[in-house]
């Protein structure tokens, strides 16, 4: 660049960078939403969790190392394992791929930031607090026991009375906000937050994978969000979902846990396949082959991955038809994921691949993942499964998809884009001797264990006696686990000499050609000066001048004005711009709402329920105080973005991201209800003690006035719509309070069936699942009123207008969900005792 | 393109795989009702009755995934910026079908209930 034109550029960031930099200091600490430093912090929260988890891997195969160990204890043994478990698969796994999504994902489609920077912060609050429970509660030696799936009845408070699963079930649950949080939120950038001309054929591979694995994540969460629900209303009400003796039935947790964990899988390969995707066609100087028929294929992947979930269940006693159904569908599943894998292979071989350090662990992941799915295939067939079940064959398939699907790519994207993220280069070798390590040290680990469990050794064992023949299986795996550990904690030392003594890294090293490397090395808080025009997937490879030409201010958004911070918002399959995007700067209110959050789920460990009440009326509180500052008092109208075109801020736009993200909010939660209604369906036609006794529908004058009361809530609601859309506010806000009125009748009809449900929810099943349905009817319903007051008085002090319908119409969905789904609980409680009879 | 094409897009891409959720789902839930309620006793012809009916709702679902194989292939040929998702629906559409005839096959030959 040349000397005014490098002032330009300077000009720009002084301009960008005090709006959307993270302030120095403790303030900046805990006021940071910019995705940089989000991103950022999830990565390195993940990476010292995956450290923790991996001593307790260490401590495993210690006591495995020999027979008859005197290492540790049975009770200490099952917290190791049980924590080694849960903190891989919630603590780093997920938060892993939250991090890199949220840290890279604006920088490949082009933009400033992400859809919601505070739900983001929300979020990494969220997943640190619980993941401090579950560390606190492991150093404490009360940490969970039942096994990372926690299966009752072993995870009954008659098996494990102490607060040991409760830890579990509420910590998890806590750190799955954050889970549901980042899935919203990524699914709305993916959709609306990308720079002009990104269509969604312009689209990065990256993107796509993100956007399925949000997609799966908001999906598969809530059923398991559920289960835990329902486990420790079981653990502290004693309501029995899963008691047999009393109408309830333990495979429903089964269900309900691998409906969740079976796509968790994917959702941990899908993005370990996404660096791999990106990373291959760069480092084979190449473009990927066959970019349509991946896009098919992880479309399909995410689906077909929801219809696996018995096979972890083929030891249980269903019928041989059902055992099929899962069976085909697990055989299936192979077909999309080898599309893949052949395409990477395709474009490797039609290109000139370079073995520098990333593609060592792509070739790595070769020889690892597709292992594991080959022993998948076998565990898929049923006379397998019944041979292997519960053996060390299944700990080494597990290992070999999720280390081979995600931890390989995982290395491979962290020196990929290490250079971008730091500005440094690598100092010494060091990568490719922890690289050896790692993947020889795994095998030695792992491949053994099929063998030990073909002989027969079970899982979750502490010990084993000499005469069984596995001794020297275990040993070596004990040594081949300590090798690979050595391995990571060099590729620990690397990183932290790439930070503290890199030279300086150039712009670009690799010559990829998608966006994230169109900024400077490290990426500024604004990450583009100007955004791009894009007219290809690889817009950097079409314009090598590119990132000078941004940094000149020659793209979109160029200038500063009225203090805001801007990023595009774009037609979901066009990529044409429909608005400008006016993203929050730093603030304190993500985690003000997430101290109550933490007081709400601590107080619930504790049994402190009139404390866990406070903690949600915290929680209500900073959110309508949260939900109070959003949006503006004046319209604006279209306003310049460049190239002579004009679009409306997102207050004032029809597609506005707070639309869709409400949207994508209620498809999570009725997934938690459609689980719900499974879990009642489940147990009425195969658990035993159906029908339950003293079976009565409630009063019909009770589901009668509170039908009315949620269908005129809905009405009202969509008047009140229609009545800002038509610039008559005078007329839409008593539309309001008859919406509140209706809810507020819903809220008693069903707060009324909660308290005399017979059966009681503490004496039979089908007592307890109506009583959580009347629960989440009383929650949604109250809720609803108060979201349509809160529209009510927004109206009256103007931030809404015949453009900023916004608010109202995102409450309008909120309304018409909680009104649908209450109305269904009390047609249910009403009709289901008289289809009984 | 307005959004309601795009929206429409974006339904025919996830249509295919989503009929086969219902269907797949369809078919447990029928199976293990099924089996619960005695449907496995009572004949209908050659057939009992469960496996009757499990055969029914397998063949309306494959019908519904090759109509819309069909409809998906017909639209295939799009202006550029539409051609990847057309293509994607299309492949999806057949991944559909495919699945539903894969995974709904036992019903021809697996005992209903046995366990």
């Amino acid at each position: 660049m040349s000397g005014p034109v490098r002032l330009e550029a300077l000009r720009r960031h002084r301009a960008l960078d005090p709006l959307f930099r993270t302030p120095p200091g403790i303030r900046g600490w805990f006021s940071a939403v910019n995705h940089n430093d989000i991103g950022l912090r999830y990565i390195v929260t993940a990476f010292a969790f995956f450290l923790v988890a991996g001593v307790l891997a260490m401590m495993i195969r210690a006591q495995l190392a020999t027979p008859h160990s005197a290492f540790v204890g049975p009770e200490i043994y099952n917290q190791i394992f049980t924590m080694h478990g849960t903190i891989m698969m919630f603590l780093f796994a997920i938060p892993m791929i939250d991090g890199l999504a949220l840290y890279f994902l604006p920088k490949f489609l082009g933009s400033r930031d992400l859809a919601f920077p505070r739900l983001g912060a929300y979020g990494y609050w969220c997943y640190l607090f619980g993941g401090l429970i579950m560390l606190g509660a492991l150093v404490a030696g009360i940490a969970p026991d039942g096994g990372w799936f926690m299966y009752p009845p072993l995870s009954s408070s008659a098996f494990t009375p102490g607060i040991n699963a409760d830890v579990w079930l509420i910590g998890i649950t806590f750190v799955e906000v954050s889970g549901i949080a980042a899935a919203v939120e990524l699914m709305v950038t993916m959709l609306k937050i990308r720079t002009a001309g990104m269509s969604i054929g312009r689209m990065p591979l990256f993107g796509w994978y993100i956007l399925v694995t949000a997609a799966m994540i908001l999906l598969g969460f809530p059923p398991l969000i559920l289960g835990s629900i329902l486990l420790e209303l079981e653990r502290a009400l004693d309501w029995p979902f899963f008691d047999p003796a009393r109408g309830g039935d333990p495979r429903l947790w089964q269900h309900l846990f691998w409906l969740f964990g079976h796509p968790e899988v994917y959702i941990i390969f899908l993005p370990g396949a996404a660096i791999l995707t990106t990373i291959i066609p760069v480092l084979s100087r190449t473009r990927i082959v066959g970019y349509r028929w991946i896009v098919a294929s992880i479309v399909g992947l995410g689906f077909l991955s929801f219809g696996l979930w018995v096979h972890h269940m083929f030891a249980t006693g269903i019928p041989h038809l059902g055992l099929a159904f899962f069976s085909a569908a697990s055989t299936l599943v192979v077909v999309p994921t080898a599309i893949q894998i052949f395409s990477w292979i395709a474009t490797m071989a039609q290109g000139r691949p370079e073995l520098k350090l990333p593609m060592l662990y792509v070739l790595g992941f070769f020889g690892v993942f597709v292992l594991g799915g080959l022993t998948g295939v076998m565990v898929a067939i049923v006379p397998f499964d019944w041979q292997a079940h519960d053996s060390y064959f299944v700990v080494a398939h597990l290992h070999y998809v999720l280390v081979g699907g995600f931890v390989f790519p995982l290395l491979a994207g962290a020196y990929y884009w290490l250079p971008l993220v730091t500005g440094r280069e690598r100092v010494h070798s060091l990568g490719e001797i922890a690289f050896w390590l790692i993947f020889m040290g795994f095998h030695l680990t792992f491949f053994l264990m099929h063998l030990t469990g073909l002989l027969g050794m079970p899982r979750r064992v502490f010990s084993y006696p000499d005469a069984a023949g596995w001794t020297w299986l275990n040993l070596l795996s004990s040594v081949g686990g300590f090798v690979t550990a050595i391995g990571f904690a060099l590729f620990a030392v690397d990183i932290w000499l790439n930070l503290a003594a890199g030279a300086r890294a150039k712009r670009n090293p690799w010559a990829a050609g998608t966006l994230e490397w169109a900024m400077l090395s490290k990426p500024p808080s604004y990450n583009f000066a100007s955004l791009p025009t894009v007219a290809d997937r690889d817009p950097l490879a079409a314009d090598p001048a590119l990132p000078h030409r941004l940094a000149r201010g020659e793209g979109l958004l160029a200038e500063v004005r009225h203090g805001w911070r801007e990023t595009l918002g774009v037609g979901m399959t066009t990529g044409r711009p429909d608005q400008v995007i006016l993203l929050p700067g730093p603030t304190l209110i993500p985690i003000a709402m997430a101290a109550p959050t933490c007081i709400f789920f601590v107080s619930l460990l504790a049994k402190l329920y009139w404390l866990a009440a406070l903690g949600l009326a915290g929680m209500l509180a900073v959110g309508l105080f949260w939900a109070w500052r959003n949006g503006d008092v004046v319209d604006h109208g279209p306003v310049a973005i460049g190239n002579g075109d004009r679009v409306p801020t997102h207050h004032e736009a029809e597609e506005a991201p707070a639309w869709w993200g409400m949207t994508f909010t209620l498809l999570g939660d009725l997934s938690l209800f459609v689980s719900l209604l499974f879990g009642l369906a489940f147990l009425a036609t195969v658990a035993t003690g159906w029908p339950p006794p003293a079976l009565e529908p409630p009063p019909l004058w009770s589901v009668a006035a509170g039908l009315a009361g949620l269908a005129a809530a809905a009405f009202c609601s969509r008047r009140a719509v229609g009545g800002v859309r038509a610039g008559e506010l005078a007329d839409a806000r008593p539309g309001l309070l008859l919406t509140a009125a209706g809810q507020a009748v819903g809220t008693a009809a069903l707060t009324h069936l909660l308290l005399t449900l017979s059966p009681s929810p503490s004496m039979h099943s089908y007592g307890a699942v109506l009583g959580v349905m009347a629960g989440y009817g009383v929650f949604h319903c109250l809720l609803g009123a108060v979201m349509a007051l809160f529209s009510y008085f927004r109206i009256g002090r103007g931030y809404v207008s015949r453009a900023r319908a916004l608010g109202v119409r995102a409450g309008d969905l909120w309304q018409a969900y909680a009104a649908a789904t209450g109305a269904l609980t009390l047609l249910a409680s009403y009709l289901l005792p008289l289809v009984s009879r | 393109m307005n959004a309601d094409v795009e929206r429409r897009d974006l339904i025919a891409l996830v249509a295919g795989p989503t009929v086969w959720a219902v269907g797949f789902s369809a078919l447990y839930g029928l199976q293990g009702a099924g089996c619960q309620l005695g449907w496995a006793k009572p004949s209908v012809g050659p057939l009992d009755l469960l496996r009757a009916l499990l055969l029914l709702v397998w063949a309306a679902h494959l019908i519904v995934l090759g109509w819309m194989t069909r409809w998906t292939f017909q639209r295939a040929y799009a202006p550029p910026d539409q051609r990847l998702l057309r293509f994607a629906a299309s492949a999806l559409a057949v991944t559909g079908l495919v699945a539903m005839l894969w995974t709904g096959l036992p019903i021809v030959f697996t005992s209903m209930c046995a366990t």
